[in-house]
């Protein structure tokens, strides 16, 4: 049946042309003056109307029925956006869920491109190691803030033998790949390829420095003395002393 | 796999990875920070893929950057290697 078709309408008009043919065979029926005539005519005219009412009947039905699907799929659909709503209410709380745990994540945006980043390959028993041994430190670091402790700057441990090979993923637990400096540079260092001589103490230094003003004051007297001394036996020569 | 720290890294096309931090390394004259993080991949023999790279702060943003300089690498790995060894 075609949609937008007003079969109200239409069945109005049947009806209504149906009434006035009614009214026309039950005139002509009327008329008919032969008994048998009249009422074979009387009966044709009863199957024509139950026909024509069976035909209105069946047209109604049909537009009920029309009417009744739309109004289902009117509430199907009212049904399938009520439950599409829901759904994107859900995913809408779901994404708010995540956004609001990402937003909590501190970001680290990537300078570099995806395949530039260095990666490494730790077996599973050394990376679980690294890990627990990362919350112990941390854990120590707290303890060390809280009282303020300064690190020893010889306290340095030495890696002169460490393993330099690009591979992280190799097990290297069991090795000992530190040695404490336990004979600590004592004295004062000297570099010899740099020649230097040993510096000396600041008492040293000041005892030397005394002495040198001391022999200075000394040689500026024993000039002076001897300069009059030069004066006098010029004075004597002069005045034949 | 032990659930730690989380983070989002964010590529540069803008595409954001939460990952797990597996821990921050600080180089020996306290100038370079390192952080190390995996995304859950591991290889077929049961290796852990874990990625490492420099952090640093510009303008209030935390950014990543690759470790180009091939010591400042073994120096790296040896900071790695002193975590699993403490």
């Amino acid at each position: 049946m075609r949609k937008n078709y007003n079969y109200r309408e239409s069945l109005n008009n049947i009806k209504a042309g149906l009434f006035d043919i009614y009214e026309e065979q039950e005139k002509l029926i009327n008329l008919e003056t032969d008994i048998d005539e009249k009422k074979s005519k009387s009966n044709d005219y009863e199957k024509l109307k139950a026909i024509a009412v069976t035909l209105i009947e069946k047209i109604e039905k049909l537009h009920e029925e029309e009417n009744s699907l739309d109004i289902d799929n009117n509430q199907d659909q009212v049904a399938v956006e009520s439950d599409y709503a829901d759904e994107e209410e859900s995913e809408i709380s779901i994404e708010n869920n995540v956004e609001e745990k990402n937003e909590n994540l501190k970001k680290y945006y990537l300078n570099c491109s995806l395949d530039k980043v260095n990666y490494a390959y730790v077996p599973e028993s050394i990376y679980k190691i690294i890990k627990k041994n990362s919350s112990l430190l941390n854990d120590e670091k707290n303890e060390e803030d809280f009282f303020e402790e300064e690190m020893d700057e010889d306290d340095t441990t030495s890696i002169d033998d460490v393993d330099t090979d690009n591979n992280v993923g190799e097990e290297e637990k069991d090795l000992n790949i530190y040695k404490d400096d336990d004979e600590k540079p004592r004295g004062i260092i000297v570099r010899n390829d740099q020649y230097m001589k040993l510096a000396l103490s600041k008492h040293r230094q000041k005892s030397v420095l005394e002495e040198a003003k001391e022999f200075r004051k000394k040689e500026v007297l024993k000039k002076q003395r001897e300069e009059q001394k030069r004066e006098l036996e010029k004075a004597e020569l002069k005045f034949d002393i | 796999m032990d659930t730690g720290e989380k983070i989002i890294v964010v590529s540069p096309d803008g595409e954001e990875n939460e990952v797990e931090v597996v821990t921050y390394l600080n180089s020996k004259d306290s100038m370079n920070q390192y952080i190390v993080y995996t995304k859950g991949e591991t290889q077929s023999n049961g290796d852990v893929v874990i990625y490492i790279s420099k952090i640093k702060e510009e303008d209030d943003v935390t950014k990543l950057y690759e470790i180009v300089d091939d010591s400042e690498w073994k120096d790296v790995q040896k900071l790695l290697k002193e975590i699993a060894n403490a």
